[in-house]
C-alpha cells in the first residue's frame, strides 16, 4: 500500500477539533487530505468545561494567542480543583496544579513539613502553596519564570465554553484545508479481506473515502465498536458513577480561578465558572440514587438561575480493548471513559493526537505503530483511572450505600502500595511517564486525611530551628506574594480587554 | 552544625558488612545523610574482594553526584585519587572488525522543528556521532569542562569519570570520620536469623554485632543474603582479568572497549596508569594481552545475574550483593547510586520496614530489568564471531521491554522509554545508531522539514572548529590540577 494520504475524521466535537486542528498544522506541507465529517442532528456531547494545564501548550503550538482563545470561549483561569466534603463531610482542599513549597537540596518538602508539624506543629501544607492560597483567596497571577521561586513554580488552565473551543478550533482548521461535510453517517463499508474501513455512507448518498480514520464519534464509537467491535474494558466495578446530568446557570459571586467537586451521597457534583455563566453537574451512579433523586440534587443546589434545560448523559467507565484498531484510531469518548472529577478527559484527547502525529504511519500501516500506541494510551488511561479512584476510596466516609461499596472494594494493588507508601512515611511512589506527578497524590492524600505515620529520615539531619525558621520564612513570603496579586476577576477583565473576537469567533491559523 | 533530637523513639543501628566500594560508599552517604540517631557500625575484612574490580573504572554523568554524596567533590578526585575525566566509552571492533561508536555523554537532544534529533540526523544520512561533540572530542583525545552557556557547542556535552575502584574506596575510607560510625576490621563467621530477620552476625573474631537494618556489602559472595536464602538469578559464567600499565601521558577521555574473538576487554586511562579489564567465557585461559601490558594481575570467575530481591526482611543488597553485570557500561556504577540513594530515602527508623523494602524491591526490579536491557542489546548484532563467549551472549534471553525498544526503533527510529530508566533516551539512541540499526521509515514530518540539513551542517562545523582548540585531556587535567593545588596550598597559608 502507499502512504497514507487521506485522513477522515469522523466527528465534529471537542475531540473532532482538537485532531483536526493539530493535524492539519503538525502535517503541512505533506499533502494530506483532512475532510471532517460532524452531524448538526446527532449534535456533540456538550459539556467538558474544566482543563489541565497541558491544554496551553496545545494551544501554543497551534500558534493560537492565550487572549484571544480565553475570550473567544469566555475562559476562566483554573488554578486546581476544590474538593469538598471528600474525607469527610465539611472538609475542603485544593488540588493545585502546582508544588509545595520550593525545591529543597535533599528531600521533598512536605517532608520537611511533615517532621516540623509533628515536632512543633505546623499550619496546613496548603499555607505553603502558592497556587493553593490563591485560589482560596480568588486571585491570580502568572507563574514567574525562575521555578525556584515562590510564585513560580505551579500551572494553570482554563475553565472555558467547550463548543466555543470547538468553534474556534473549527474555524482555525478550515483556514488550514480541512474539509467539513456536515451528515450523518449510516454504513461503515470494510475491505472483505483486510477488515479495514474503506469507506462511510452519508445519509445523503455520499461515500467518503480514506485511509485512516480517526473515531471521534463520541459514546457510540461508530467505527471502533459499532464497525470494528473492538470490545470495551469496563471499569464500573472501581469507578461506577455512570449517569450524569448537566446544567448551566447564572454566575453567582466572585468569579473563582477553580473549579469545584462536592462529594455527594452517590456521586459528585461539579461547578465551573466561566466568563458569562457556570456550568454545573452532577455525576452519580444510578445504583445508589434514583434520576430523579440526581436531577433534584443538582437542580437545589445551584447558586444561580437556570438558564438551561438539564441534560442528562449516559456513560460506563473503562476503555476501549484496543484505542487503535486497523485503520481506525479512537480519540475522545470513543476511546473511553473516566468520569470528569479531575478533568482528565480534554488531556486524554491531547495524549491521543500527540501519540497519533508521532505513530503517524509513513508509508502504510504498520502492525507496530498500532501497537506502540495502544501501549502507550493503555498506561496513560490506567494511571488516571487509579487517581480518580484514590479519591473514592482514600476517606472516612461511609454514611451512605456508595461509600460502604467503596470500604469493601478490592482495589489494584499499584493503588494499595502507594496509599500504604504514603501512611507509613510520606513516600510517594513516583512514575515518570503519566499525568498526575507526587505533587497531586500528596494533595489528594493528605486533603482526605490520609496522615503519614512519619517521614523521610533525612530530614532528621537539619537542625530544629533551622528547620522552623525555614518554613516560616516560605510561610511568609508566600502570603506576601499573594498579597501582592490581583483578584482573579480584575486580572482576566484586564487581560482580554480590547481583544477583538469576531462574531464567528473566527480563529487564525 | 549542632544537631537536634529527631523524632525518635530510639537510636537505629545500621551494620554494613563489606570491604570494597559499596561499604564505603553506604557508610559515607549514610552517615552524610542521616542523623546521629541513626548509628553506623561498618565491619570491613581486610581483603578487598576480587569482585571490585566489575564496578569497571568507569561511572557516567551522574558520578559527579554520587562522588559527591559519598564526600569526594571533584577536586579531590583530579588532586587526591588517580580519576581522569571521561565523555563516554569508544567500542572499537564492535561487534564486527570494521565498526566503532562512542557510546557518548551528551544531555536531552535539542529537537529539530519538533522533531527527535536523532531522526532529522538519520533522514539527511548523516552519522549522529558528528553532531555530538562528546564523542568528537573523546575521539581527539580532548576535554574541558561543559560551560553554561547555550550558545557554545560544548554545552551539548556531559562528562563522567574513569577511576580505579581500590584508589576511590582508600579516598573515601580517610574522609569519612563521622561520628556516628563505628569501624570493625573483621571477617564475617555467620549469621543468625530467625523467620528471615538477622538478629546479630558473628565474626571470626568471637564479636558479635547486632543490628536494626544490615547491608550486605559484601560483592559478589553476598554473605548475609545467602544466608537468608535470597534467590540470585543467575545469567552468565564469565571470567574477568585485570592487568595495568604504567603510561608517562594521560590517555583520551574515554574508556575503550574491544571486542573479539574471547570477549571483550576495555582500556581505562587514569593519572599515572592504564587499567585493563578482560571478560572472557568462564574457565577459559586469558588470551595474550594487547601491547603496553606485561601481564595479568588477577583472575576470576563470576555469575552474572541479579537478586530477584535485594531487601529481605532487615537485610538490603548494594552493589555487587544485589546484581553482577559485566562492566561494559557504566550500569555497575550506576545501579550502586541508585539503590544507595534509595536505600537513604526509604531508610526506616523501626523495625516495621515492609513497606520500605517492598519499594525498594520494585526499584531493584525495574533498574536491573532496564540495564540488563542495556546490556543485552550490545548483543543484538548479525555478524557477532561465533565463538563461545558471543553464542552465550546471543543466547541469552530478550525481555519483552527490549523488543520493544528494538522493534519499535527498527520499524520507525522510535526510543521507547520506560519510567526512570537509568539510560536515558539518548544513551539509546546512540547505542542503536552505533551498533549500525537503522529504521526502516522515520516520522513522516520529516519529509516536509525546511532548512534542517544548513542546520546540521552549521553544528558539525562548530563542533569540529572547537574541538580542533581544546586542549588535549593531559593537558587540560594537568593545569586543572595545578589550579586545584595551588589554591588548597593559597587556602591552607
Ligand atoms: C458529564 C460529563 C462531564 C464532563 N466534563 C469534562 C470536563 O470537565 N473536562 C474534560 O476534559 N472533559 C469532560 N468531559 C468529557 C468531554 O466532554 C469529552 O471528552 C469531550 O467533549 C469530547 O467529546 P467527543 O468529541 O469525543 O464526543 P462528542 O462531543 O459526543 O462528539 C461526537 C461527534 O461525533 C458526531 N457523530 C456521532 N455519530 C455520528 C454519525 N453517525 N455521523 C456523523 N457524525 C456523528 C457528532 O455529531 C459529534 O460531532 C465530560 C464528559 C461528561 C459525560
Amino acid at each position: 500500500m502507499d502512504q497514507v494520504k487521506r485522513i477522515c475524521i469522523l466527528g465534529g466535537g471537542t475531540a473532532g477539533w482538537m485532531t483536526a486542528a493539530a493535524l492539519s498544522n503538525k502535517f503541512k506541507g505533506l499533502g494530506f487530505e483532512i475532510t471532517l465529517i460532524e452531524s448538526n442532528e446527532i449534535g456533540t456531547v456538550g459539556v467538558g468545561e474544566a482543563t489541565l494545564p497541558h491544554i496551553r501548550f496545545f494551544n501554543s503550538a497551534l500558534g493560537l494567542d492565550e487572549k484571544f482563545v480565553m475570550k473567544s470561549t469566555n475562559a476562566t483561569f483554573k488554578l486546581g480543583i476544590e474538593f469538598c466534603d471528600w474525607g469527610k463531610i465539611g472538609d475542603s482542599y485544593i488540588h493545585p496544579f502546582g508544588d509545595y513549597g520550593l525545591p529543597m537540596p535533599d528531600t521533598e518538602f512536605h517532608q520537611l513539613w511533615l517532621r516540623e508539624k509533628a515536632e512543633r506543629g505546623a499550619p496546613r501544607l496548603d499555607e505553603y502553596s502558592y497556587s493553593v492560597m490563591a485560589a482560596e483567596k480568588g486571585k491570580f497571577h502568572f507563574p514567574g519564570d525562575d521555578t525556584t521561586q515562590i510564585g513560580s513554580n505551579f500551572g494553570y488552565a482554563y475553565q472555558f465554553d467547550s463548543s466555543l473551543y470547538a468553534k474556534l478550533l473549527r474555524s482555525y482548521s478550515e483556514n488550514n484545508h480541512v474539509r467539513r461535510i456536515e451528515g450523518k453517517v449510516v454504513e461503515t463499508h470494510l475491505n472483505a479481506e483486510s477488515g479495514y474501513v474503506k469507506s462511510l455512507s452519508l445519509e445523503n448518498g455520499a461515500q467518503i473515502e480514506a485511509d485512516i480514520f480517526v473515531d471521534c464519534s463520541g459514546f457510540r464509537g461508530v467505527l471502533i465498536e459499532q464497525a470494528l467491535e473492538t470490545g470495551y474494558e469496563d471499569w464500573s466495578r472501581w469507578l461506577p458513577c455512570n449517569r450524569a446530568y448537566a446544567v448551566q446557570s447564572e454566575s453567582r459571586g466572585e468569579l473563582l480561578p477553580y473549579t469545584r467537586a462536592t462529594a455527594r451521597k452517590a456521586g459528585w457534583q461539579w461547578r465551573i465558572p466561566l466568563q458569562h455563566r457556570t456550568g454545573n453537574g452532577h455525576v452519580y451512579c444510578s445504583d445508589f440514587i434514583s434520576d430523579e433523586d440526581a436531577l433534584h440534587q443538582l437542580m437545589s443546589t445551584l447558586e444561580g438561575p437556570a438558564l438551561t434545560d438539564p441534560k442528562k448523559l449516559f456513560f460506563k467507565t473503562g476503555r476501549r480493548n484496543a484505542f487503535w484498531s486497523k485503520n481506525v484510531v479512537a480519540i475522545g469518548l470513543s476511546a473511553g471513559f473516566l468520569e470528569p472529577l479531575e478533568s482528565t478527559s480534554i488531556h486524554l484527547i491531547q495524549e491521543g493526537i500527540t501519540n497519533l502525529v508521532e505513530l503517524f504511519p509513513s508509508g502504510e500501516i504498520d502492525e507496530y505503530d498500532i501497537r506502540e500506541y495502544n501501549d502507550r494510551m493503555e498506561l496513560n488511561f490506567d494511571r488516571v483511572r487509579d487517581f480518580l479512584l484514590l479519591h473514592y476510596v482514600a476517606t472516612q466516609r461511609d454514611d451512605s450505600e456508595m461509600w460502604r461499596y467503596f470500604r469493601n472494594l478490592e482495589l489494584p494493588e499499584s493503588l494499595t502500595e502507594k496509599m500504604e507508601a504514603w501512611q507509613k512515611r510520606g513516600y510517594v511512589i513516583p512514575y515518570e511517564h503519566g499525568v498526575f506527578l507526587p505533587p497531586s497524590w500528596i494533595s489528594v492524600m493528605l486533603g482526605q486525611n490520609l496522615e503519614p505515620k512519619s517521614f523521610d529520615q533525612r530530614v532528621n539531619k537539619i537542625p530544629q530551628e533551622e528547620l522552623s525558621n525555614l518554613l516560616r520564612s516560605i510561610h511568609t513570603q508566600t502570603h506576601q506574594k499573594i498579597h501582592q496579586a490581583p483578584a482573579h476577576a480584575a486580572f482576566l477583565a484586564e487581560y482580554v480587554k480590547g481583544v477583538h473576537v469576531a462574531q464567528d469567533n473566527a480563529a487564525g491559523s | 552544625m549542632t544537631v537536634s533530637g529527631p523524632a525518635q523513639d530510639k537510636d537505629f543501628t545500621i551494620v554494613i558488612y563489606g570491604g570494597c566500594l559499596a561499604g564505603y560508599a553506604a557508610r559515607a552517604a549514610l552517615s552524610r545523610s542521616l542523623s546521629p540517631q541513626h548509628m553506623i557500625i561498618h565491619i570491613a575484612p581486610n581483603e578487598t574482594p576480587a569482585c571490585a574490580a566489575l564496578y569497571g573504572n568507569s561511572t557516567g554523568p551522574s558520578g559527579y553526584e554520587f562522588f559527591r554524596a559519598v564526600g569526594l567533590e571533584e577536586p579531590d578526585l583530579v588532586t587526591r585519587t588517580n580519576t581522569s575525566f571521561s565523555f563516554g566509552t569508544l567500542f572499537q571492533n564492535w561487534p564486527s572488525r570494521s565498526r566503532q561508536w562512542v557510546q557518548c555523554f551528551v544531555p536531552p537532544f535539542t529537537g529539530v522543528q519538533d522533531l527527535a534529533f536523532d531522526s532529522v540526523v538519520n533522514f539527511h544520512g548523516g552519522n549522529l556521532q558528528s553532531y555530538l561533540i562528546s564523542a568528537q572530542a573523546a575521539l581527539a583525545g580532548k576535554f574541558a569542562h561543559p560551560p553554561g552557556d547555550p550558545k557554545n557547542p560544548l554545552s551539548r556535552a556531559e562528562y563522567g569519570y574513569n577511576f580505579a575502584v581500590d584508589d576511590i574506596t582508600t579516598t573515601i575510607r580517610s574522609k569519612s570520620t563521622a561520628s556516628n560510625v563505628e569501624h570493625i576490621s573483621g571477617q564475617l563467621q555467620g549469621v543468625a536469623a530467625t523467620n528471615g530477620v538477622i538478629n546479630h552476625i558473628t565474626l571470626t573474631s568471637g564479636r558479635s554485632v547486632a543490628g536494626d537494618l544490615f547491608i550486605d556489602a559484601s560483592g559478589t559472595e553476598r554473605a548475609l543474603m545467602e544466608p537468608l536464602q535470597a534467590e540470585f538469578i543467575a545469567q552468565r559464567s564469565l571470567r574477568a582479568s585485570t592487568a595495568r600499565s604504567d603510561t608517562p601521558q594521560l590517555g583520551a577521555p574515554c574508556k575503550v572497549v574491544t571486542a573479539d574473538d574471547f570477549g571483550w576487554y576495555s582500556v581505562s586511562p587514569l593519572q599515572g596508569y592504564n587499567s585493563l579489564l578482560r571478560v572472557t567465557g568462564a574457565g577459559e585461559a586469558s588470551p595474550a594481552l594487547p601491547p603496553g601490558f606485561a601481564k595479568y594481575e588477577s583472575q576470576f570467575d563470576f555469575q552474572t545475574g541479579t537478586l530477584k530481591k535485594a531487601w529481605i526482611g532487615n537485610c538490603v543488597a548494594l552493589g555487587n550483593s544485589a546484581s553482577v553485570f559485566e562492566p561494559l557500561t557504566p550500569a555497575p556504577m550506576t545501579l550502586l547510586q541508585r539503590s544507595l540513594k534509595a536505600l537513604t530515602e526509604l531508610m526506616p527508623s523501626s523495625s516495621n520496614m515492609e513497606v520500605e523494602a517492598k519499594e525498594f524491591n520494585r526499584l531493584h526490579d525495574e533498574d536491573t530489568q532496564n540495564a540488563s536491557s542495556f546490556h543485552r542489546a550490545h548483543f543484538l548484532c548479525e555478524n557477532a564471531p561465533e565463538t563461545a563467549y558471543w553464542q552465550g551472549a546471543s543466547d541469552t534471553p530478550i525481555c519483552p521491554r527490549l523488543r520493544r525498544k528494538i522493534t519499535q526503533f527498527d520499524s520507525r527510529g522510535l526510543v521507547v522509554q520506560y519510567d526512570y530508566e537509568p539510560f536515558n533516551t539518548e544513551d539509546w539512541a546512540i547505542l542503536h545508531y552505533g551498533m549500525g540499526r537503522r529504521p526502516r521509515r522515520g516520522d513522516v514530518r520529516l519529509q516536509a522539514m525546511d532548512g534542517s540539513e544548513r542546520i546540521l551542517d552549521t553544528m558539525s562545523s562548530a563542533i569540529s572548529s572547537l574541538v580542533s582548540r581544546m586542549p588535549p585531556h593531559h593537558q587540560y587535567l594537568m593545569k586543572f590540577k595545578e589550579y586545584l593545588e595551588k589554591k588548597q596550598n593559597d587556602y591552607a597559608r
